[in-house]
C-alpha cells in the first residue's frame, strides 16, 4: 500500500506548491489536504498518513495545537511543523514536543527534509 | 486588489506571511523575545478606511517606521508601534543597563534601525519569492495619530493594506505591519503574482 502525506495550510497557493515539489520526490505517495487544524484531525483520523506537514499559524485551530491532539493516537505517523515563524523560540518549542520544524519558503531541499524526517523514523 | 482572483489573494497574503516570517525573526533576534504573528489579512481602502481599519478610535499617538520601495511595484512599507511602547523596544534592542537619558538620545536612531533591518528582511523574502529586485530608500520615522501618518504617507491614495499583527507577548506590545501601494502599482503587483502562479502550476 502506497504510504500517505497529509498537507495541512491555509493557504491554497502553499498545498499546491508542496503538493507538486513533494510529489516530483516521491511520486508513489499518496498526497491529500486540509485547510486548517480541523480539517487535519478528520482527514488524519479518516486516512492514517505516514506523514503530516503542517503550516504553524492557521485560523480556527492552529498546527501545533493539532499535532498534539493526533500524536498521542498515531504513534507511527512522522509529524512536521512548515512555517514562515522561523523564531528560534518557536523552533525551540516546536522540537521540544517531539515535532520536526522546517522553514518556508517551500523549496525541494527543505521538503527533502521533511522527506528525511520521515525515513529516519521509519528504518 | 478588487479584480485579483481568489488563487491569487492567497499567493498574495502567502508571500507576504512568509517575508513577514522573516521580519519577526530578525525583531524576536534584536529584542531577544518572542514574537507573535497573526495570520495577515489583505484590504484595498481609502485612506480614510485604512485609518479606521488601523486605528478605530483614532486615539494612540503612534511611531511609525516607513521605508519607500520601488521595483516592478513601488508603495511605503511602514511598521507601526504604540509611541508609548517605543522606548521600552528600543530598551529590549540595546539592553536594561542602559541609563534612560542615553536611551532616550538613541530611540530615534535605535526605531530606525529595527525598522530597516525588519523591513528588508521582508523585502528580501518578497523579491526572491517574485523573482524582484526591490530598492528600499533609507528608513523615516514618524510620530501621530494614524491618519496624521497615513496622510503623509499616500495622501488621497487608495492604499493596499497587507495587516500582520507583529506581538511582544512577554510585554504586551503589540504593532503591526502595513504596506502602501501606489494605485499605478496595483496592476505590477498583479502581473508579478500571475507570474509566480505560472511558476507554480507549470
Amino acid at each position: 500500500m502506497n504510504n500517505t502525506l497529509l498537507i495541512v495550510d491555509d493557504s491554497r497557493v502553499s498545498r499546491m506548491i508542496l503538493s507538486k515539489v513533494f510529489s516530483s520526490l516521491a511520486s508513489d505517495w499518496t498526497v491529500i489536504e486540509a485547510e486548517n487544524g480541523e480539517g487535519a484531525i478528520q482527514q488524519a483520523e479518516k486516512h492514517q498518513p505516514s506523514l503530516i506537514i503542517m503550516d504553524l499559524n492557521m485560523p480556527l485551530l492552529n498546527g501545533l495545537d493539532a499535532a498534539l491532539i493526533l500524536k498521542p493516537k498515531m504513534p507511527n505517523t512522522t509529524f512536521v511543523i512548515l512555517t514562515a515563524d522561523i523564531q528560534e523560540s518557536s523552533k525551540a518549542k516546536v522540537n521540544s514536543l517531539g515535532i520536526h520544524f522546517i522553514e518556508k519558503p517551500i523549496t525541494e531541499s527543505v521538503v527533502q527534509q521533511a522527506l528525511e524526517f520521515w525515513s529516519t523514523e521509519h528504518v | 486588489m478588487s479584480d485579483m482572483n481568489a488563487l491569487e489573494l492567497d499567493a498574495l497574503q502567502e508571500i507576504f506571511n512568509v517575508g513577514v516570517g522573516r521580519a519577526a525573526s530578525s525583531l524576536s533576534q534584536l529584542t531577544n523575545e518572542p514574537i507573535s504573528m497573526s495570520v495577515p489579512v489583505i484590504h484595498m481602502l481609502s485612506p480614510q478606511g485604512a485609518s479606521e481599519f488601523l486605528d478605530p478610535h483614532h486615539d494612540r499617538i503612534l511611531t511609525c517606521i516607513s521605508q519607500t520601495f520601488s521595483g516592478s511595484f513601488s508603495g511605503n512599507a511602514l511598521l507601526i508601534f504604540p509611541s508609548v511602547n517605543s522606548l521600552e523596544i528600543v530598551r529590549l534592542m540595546l539592553g536594561s543597563e542602559m541609563p534612560l537619558e542615553q536611551l532616550s538620545e538613541v530611540e530615534q536612531d535605535a526605531m530606525c534601525e529595527i525598522g530597516n533591518i525588519i523591513l528588508n528582511a521582508c523585502f528580501s523574502t518578497i523579491g526572491g519569492m517574485l523573482s524582484e529586485h526591490f530598492c528600499c530608500q533609507l528608513p523615516v520615522l514618524k510620530a501621530g495619530y494614524i491618519t496624521d501618518i497615513l496622510n503623509q504617507t499616500s495622501p488621497n491614495k487608495q492604499v493596499l493594506i497587507v495587516q500582520i499583527q507583529m506581538g511582544l507577548e512577554k510585554h504586551n506590545i503589540e504593532g503591526f505591519l502595513a504596506f502602501l501601494l501606489e494605485n499605478q502599482s496595483e496592476e505590477c503587483l498583479h502581473q508579478a503574482i500571475k507570474q509566480f502562479l505560472t511558476k507554480v502550476e507549470a
